[in-house]
């Protein structure tokens, strides 16, 4: 059975002009996927909640049909910052950023062992939020979470 | 294999559109090229595509919530394919063109098989002979791989994987 580990494709991505645009379609890609995940994480929380928020609840709050509400949430390709915060907010709160640059070089070794030892750190030190989240969904520890966070 | 807590990918063997038959061979070098985007030959808007693909499978490896298909024209990122009981499954990024799929089944919850990765107009349309050659071709690598072990069945789709919605 094949093993595979992938490379990390954004060290050194700045050394790169222009940036190769297959690499800025990987990014927005990326941000469009943690952003989705971000929404139906807020919103299955919010599901179990004792205020049990559904679709329906969701499309009255923001004045839309509940079948326009299953498109947004199953599609993430064509949201927009506005669509989005709409979303947030419906569900209950709004949406806060955090900045991680680009590794400037490493090797791929030391790409792997950077990664593995932040998901070791990540699974033990946890932001309190994400681990009272985590704790009552039963959820691993996200690796990348740090990209988002709930102000 | 990708892992990350309980989410693995395994790749096995790669297809791509414009590589010679000879050259679809399990092969991990291949498949790291290919979602590196550094296979020779490809031109920007492939290996943007194949990078996008890759961002799906490192969502679905980083233990994020995945969309599952519930109806026809969804853009779901996760579909199991016609007869169900074949237990066949795609990985799928539909935006934008060309759409991609990845064939693959579920060993266990969270832990899926990608078998062969297509440019979704290499399968024609529903019901085609490129369709049925593919699923013919998945079946023999298979069982060629795994011998009597079947991949896993259950209940759609939460007992495939933990982090299914299924939303359009």
């Amino acid at each position: 059975m094949t093993t595979l580990v992938m490379r990390d494709i954004l060290t050194n991505l700045l050394a790169e002009e222009p940036i190769p645009p297959e690499k800025i379609a990987y990014l927005q890609t990326r941000t469009r996927l943690r952003l989705h995940d971000f929404i139906l994480r807020r919103f299955a929380t919010a599901e179990d909640s004792p205020r049990r928020l559904d679709q329906a609840k969701l499309a009255r709050r923001l004045g839309q049909s509940r079948a326009r509400i299953s498109q947004q949430l199953g599609v993430p390709g064509n949201w927009t910052i506005d669509s989005v915060t709409k979303l947030a907010a419906a569900i209950g709160g709004e949406i806060d950023f955090s900045w991680r640059p680009f590794p400037e070089s490493a090797s791929y070794e030391e790409t792997l062992a950077a990664i593995t030892s932040r998901m070791r750190g990540l699974s033990q030190h946890e932001p309190t939020f994400l681990k009272r989240q985590n704790d009552k969904q039963g959820e691993p520890a996200q690796p990348q979470i740090g990209a988002t966070r709930v102000s | 294999m990708l892992s990350a807590k309980h989410f693995r990918i395994n790749f096995i063997g790669w297809h791509f559109q414009g590589f010679p038959q000879g050259e679809r061979s399990t092969s991990r070098k291949k498949a790291r090229l290919l979602i590196e985007g550094e296979w020779p030959g490809m031109d920007s808007k492939q290996k943007g595509r194949w990078l996008a693909a890759r961002a799906v499978l490192e969502s679905f490896v980083d233990g994020r919530w995945m969309t599952v298909k519930s109806r026809p024209k969804s853009r779901a990122e996760f579909a199991i394919l016609c007869p169900h009981a074949d237990e066949i499954w795609e990985i799928r990024d539909v935006n934008p063109r060309p759409s991609l799929r990845i064939l693959g089944s579920f060993a266990t919850k969270d832990v899926f098989v990608a078998l062969d990765p297509y440019e979704r107009s290499q399968l024609g349309a529903k019901g085609s002979v490129e369709w049925a050659n593919a699923i013919q071709d998945y079946k023999q690598q298979w069982d060629r791989l795994f011998n009597e072990r079947r991949p896993m069945t259950g209940s759609f789709p939460d007992d495939y994987l933990s982090y299914a919605r299924y939303l359009d």
